[in-house]
């Protein structure tokens, strides 16, 4: 099959705009070059893009391509530890260079900080282009940016500058944070801050 | 050009199987592959599509003229997208894509996507895999093993019923 380079080494990820059609074969879709392939798993949730995976080995590896991670939690995934899982698990696997959408959505305490510092850095690490944060409050104490993360000093890897929305509900925000992230993110179009504990008093101009 | 004489221009365009077609230069531009060679000045005989069969082509078309007909007014070219692709089976929404793709028509490409995506949403592995034909080249241990890298994925979903 058409595919079979992306199953067992991901660096063979190759796009092909080239790619015919072996007419014949009733199986369209999976000739269709992984770019194709891939614009299209964007558009389903991750759940579904994680799906196709076991449809057959040309599928296998597409999903961890996407440019979309929205990480709605599904029935299933309503569990904290397991919904942190889920993410820690999909991160390890995901292969894009960029994200247009990186979405966390689900009642999370501060116990699970660490976790989010590291889907925090992972997304910056990842060009993200939008990032949403809603830990909808479920304690006394939000998670909150990751620090080490807003210093002028952070590695080469973190990029704030492709970032144009960035929604944070129930994480905690300072002053500061505000803005550094207003001075280092110069597309920034929208931000949204709601629910957030520490920030009493914001300056801009 | 069109706009210089005062006539409408036609390009003829020729499928992978030989097929012609006449198409006015100003709906046949939709396609970037083809402006980049009408303004190259290359379209003047027969354009060879390679990797377009005449039945792809003739729907292409069909696209070409009616969205080029709507005036700028993105609700109506996007409800005329939407009808255009609703009675396409999916061999023709995989064989437009990759035609849209070959002609870099971004317009119908994201059409085609989407419209192949919403099909494909909540639908079973084994429905995917009938309805796209594709085959499953997994052994069951194999299968098994894919499963078990995403279960919490695959927690509450039907492999092989019709849903």
């Amino acid at each position: 099959m058409a595919g079979k380079q992306v199953k067992s080494d991901d660096d063979k990820f190759q796009t092909n705009k080239s790619a015919k059609i072996i007419y014949g074969d009733n199986d369209r879709i999976s000739h269709l070059p992984d770019d194709i392939l891939v614009d299209l798993l964007s558009l389903l949730s991750l759940k579904e893009a994680v799906c196709t995976s076991v449809l057959s080995s040309r599928w296998h590896n597409l999903w961890k391509h996407t440019y979309s991670l929205n990480f709605d939690p599904h029935d299933s995934l309503q569990k904290e530890e397991k919904y942190v899982k889920w993410v820690n698990s999909v991160i390890r696997k995901h292969k894009a260079a960029i994200l247009k959408d990186f979405v966390i959505r689900l009642r999370l305490s501060r116990t699970f900080q660490k976790d989010v510092n590291r889907w925090i850095e992972f997304a910056f690490a990842r060009h993200v282009q939008r990032l949403e944060l809603d830990l909808s409050k479920s304690s006394l104490v939000n998670c909150s940016l990751p620090q080490e993360l807003l210093t002028q000093n952070t590695s080469s890897e973190i990029d704030f500058k492709p970032l144009k929305v960035l929604c944070l509900k129930s994480v905690d925000v300072t002053e500061e944070d505000i803005k550094f992230l207003l001075s280092n993110c110069p597309l920034l179009e929208e931000l949204v801050v709601d629910r957030s504990l520490k920030l009493l008093n914001i300056e801009a101009c | 050009m069109a706009a210089e004489t005062g006539t409408p221009t036609t390009l003829t365009l020729k499928s992978n199987d030989d097929e012609l077609f006449s198409v006015a230069e100003s709906a046949a531009i939709l396609s970037v592959t083809i402006r980049n060679m009408v303004e190259d000045g290359c379209a003047g005989g027969v354009i060879p599509l390679d990797n377009v069969d005449g039945k792809t082509l003739a729907s292409v078309i069909t696209y070409m003229n009616g969205i080029s007909a709507i005036p700028a007014d993105e609700e109506k070219k996007k409800s005329y997208r939407d009808k255009f692709l609703s009675d396409k089976d999916f061999e023709t929404l995989a064989d437009m894509v990759l035609a849209a793709n070959y002609l870099n028509m971004s317009c119908l490409m994201d059409a085609v996507s989407a419209k192949i995506a919403q099909v494909m949403e909540k639908k079973s592995v084994g429905w995917v895999r009938r309805k796209f034909g594709i085959e499953n080249d997994y052994t069951p241990e194999e299968e098994a093993a894919v499963k078990e890298e995403h279960k919490w994925t695959f927690e509450g979903v039907e492999t092989d019923d019709d849903n």
